[in-house]
C-alpha cells in the first residue's frame, strides 16, 4: 500500500470504521512507515482534542432538566413546587414532627406498622411464597374492602404486578403490590383494620402513609424518588374508587 | 411496559448530550433549548412504540436532527438540502465561509468556522462518537458522504488551526506588523 493511498483510509480507521481487510492493510503499513504512523497519531491527538473542546459542560442543566421532567409529567406542578414544598416540609417537621415520628403513637399501631413491613420484606426476599390472586378472585375481595376497582397507578410510573392476601397482626388484608423499572410499592386495603393511624411513619427504610379516611395503606422504600407523585396518585385513586 | 419511569431512566440522561449538539447545530442557546424540548416531546409521545433493544441515544438524536432541520427550514432554506445539491453537482462548498485570518485560533472557534454540513458530520462522530451509518440515517445522506465529509472536515480544520497557529508566531516574532 502507497503512502496516498493510505491517507485516504487513515480517517475511517481511526474511527474503526474500516473493514477487516482495508484495517490490515493500513496496520500492516503503519508498522513500517513512520511518517504515516505520526500522521495517524497527530490525527488521534486532534480527535481528542475535539471530545475535550466539545464536551465542556453545560450551564444550567439541572433547571433545562427539570424543564423536561415537568413537560413529560402529569404531575409537573409537584416537581415546581419541590423546593417550597421541601422548606414547608422541614418547618412542618420541626413544628410537629416529634409528634409524628418519635411519638410511638401506641403499641397496637406500633406493632401492626412492623407487621405491614415484614409483609412487604416477604415479598421481596421471597416473592412466590403467597400465592396471588386471580383477577377474577382479586375483584371480589376488593369489593368486600370498598373498592370499585384495582387502583391505577400508571400516572406515577408504577404498574400493577399482582394482588394477594396477607394476614399483618392476623388481619385480612389485600395486598397490591405495584412496580416500576427499579422500585417495589404496595397498597394494603382492609374495611376490618379499625385503629387508624395518621402522619407518617418511617420504619427499617420503609415509609407508611395511610391514604385518606379508608383503611389503606401505603408502603414504600424511603428511597423511593417520585414519594410526592406517587401518594398523591394513589390518595386521588383510592378516592375516585371507593364506595 | 414503557412508561414516565422508563423514560426517564433510557432518555433523560442525553439531555446533556442532546443540547450541547442543537447548540452547535442551530448556533444559539435558546433555539437550541426549543429543539431539544420539541425532540424530547415527540419522543416521549412515540415512547410506546420504541423498541427497548434499539439505541435510545441514537433515536433521540435522529428526531432532534429532523427537528432541527424542520426549524432551520422554516427560517431559511434549508442548508443540508442545499449542500447536498451542491456537493453532488461537483461544486466545492467552503469550508470555512466566515473564515477571519485566523483570528480564533482554538479548536472550538475553527469548529464554528465550519459549514454545517462538515461541522455536523464531525460533531456526531466524533464528539457524540456515534458510527458512520448512524450519522449517515440521522443526516440523511450517504455513508460515503459521511466519509468523505470527515476526511476533509479533519484535513482543513487541522490547516486552518496550523496556519493560524503559524501566524499567530509570525505575528508574535514581529513580521507581518
Amino acid at each position: 500500500m502507497e503512502c496516498k493511498e493510505l491517507q485516504k483510509l487513515l480517517s475511517p480507521f481511526v474511527d474503526n470504521e474500516l473493514g477487516a481487510h482495508d484495517a490490515f492493510m493500513v496496520a500492516e503499513h503503519l508498522e513500517v512507515c513512520t511518517p504515516c504512523h505520526h500522521e495517524m497519531e497527530t490525527l488521534r491527538c486532534f480527535d481528542d482534542q475535539l471530545k475535550t473542546a466539545g464536551r465542556i459542560p453545560i450551564k444550567g442543566m439541572e433547571d433545562f432538566r427539570l424543564r423536561i421532567l415537568d413537560m413529560i409529567s402529569p404531575w409537573g406542578w409537584a416537581r415546581r413546587w419541590r423546593g417550597l414544598g421541601a422548606a414547608a416540609a422541614v418547618l412542618m417537621f420541626l413544628v410537629i414532627g416529634p409528634q409524628i415520628f418519635s411519638a410511638p403513637s401506641d403499641p397496637e399501631t406500633d406493632a401492626f406498622s412492623q407487621s405491614l413491613i415484614s409483609e412487604v420484606q416477604l415479598n421481596i426476599n421471597q416473592p412466590f411464597s403467597l400465592p396471588w390472586l386471580d383477577p377474577q378472585s382479586l375483584q371480589h375481595v376488593l369489593r368486600q374492602e370498598g373498592l370499585s376497582e384495582i387502583p391505577s397507578l400508571a400516572p406515577a410510573g408504577f404498574h400493577f404486578e399482582g394482588g394477594r392476601v396477607s394476614n399483618p397482626l392476623s388481619r385480612s388484608f389485600i395486598q397490591l403490590v405495584y412496580r416500576n423499572s427499579n422500585e417495589e410499592i404496595s397498597l394494603f386495603v382492609s374495611r376490618r383494620w379499625d385503629r387508624p393511624f395518621s402522619g407518617t411513619i418511617k420504619r427499617e427504610g420503609f415509609t407508611i402513609v395511610p391514604l385518606g379516611i379508608r383503611a389503606v395503606f401505603l408502603v414504600t422504600k424511603d428511597s423511593l424518588s417520585n414519594f410526592v407523585d406517587t401518594r398523591q396518585v394513589a390518595e386521588e385513586e383510592i378516592n375516585a374508587l371507593s364506595s | 411496559m414503557r412508561n414516565r419511569a422508563s423514560f426517564e431512566n433510557e432518555a433523560v440522561p442525553h439531555l446533556e448530550a442532546l443540547l450541547r449538539t442543537a447548540v452547535r447545530m442551530s448556533g444559539d442557546r435558546a433555539r437550541a433549548e426549543d429543539a431539544v424540548q420539541e425532540t424530547y416531546l415527540r419522543a416521549w409521545r412515540s415512547f410506546r412504540t420504541y423498541q427497548p433493544e434499539t439505541n435510545c441515544r441514537a433515536w433521540l438524536f435522529r428526531i432532534l436532527v429532523n427537528v432541527i432541520k424542520k426549524t432551520v427550514g422554516k427560517r431559511r432554506h434549508d442548508p443540508l438540502a442545499e449542500a447536498e445539491e451542491v456537493e453532488t453537482s461537483t461544486k466545492v462548498i467552503p469550508l470555512f465561509p466566515n473564515a477571519d485570518g485566523g483570528e480564533r485560533r482554538d479548536i472550538q472557534g475553527a469548529l464554528d468556522q465550519l459549514t454545517p454540513e462538515f461541522r455536523n458530520v464531525l460533531w456526531l462522530v466524533i464528539v457524540e462518537g456515534f458510527a458512520y451509518k448512524e450519522a449517515a440515517q440521522m443526516l440523511d445522506i450517504p455513508i460515503g458522504t459521511v466519509m468523505s465529509r470527515l476526511y476533509r472536515a479533519r484535513r482543513e480544520l487541522r490547516r486552518f488551526l496550523t496556519t493560524s497557529v503559524s501566524q499567530e508566531k509570525e505575528r508574535a516574532s514581529g513580521h507581518g506588523v
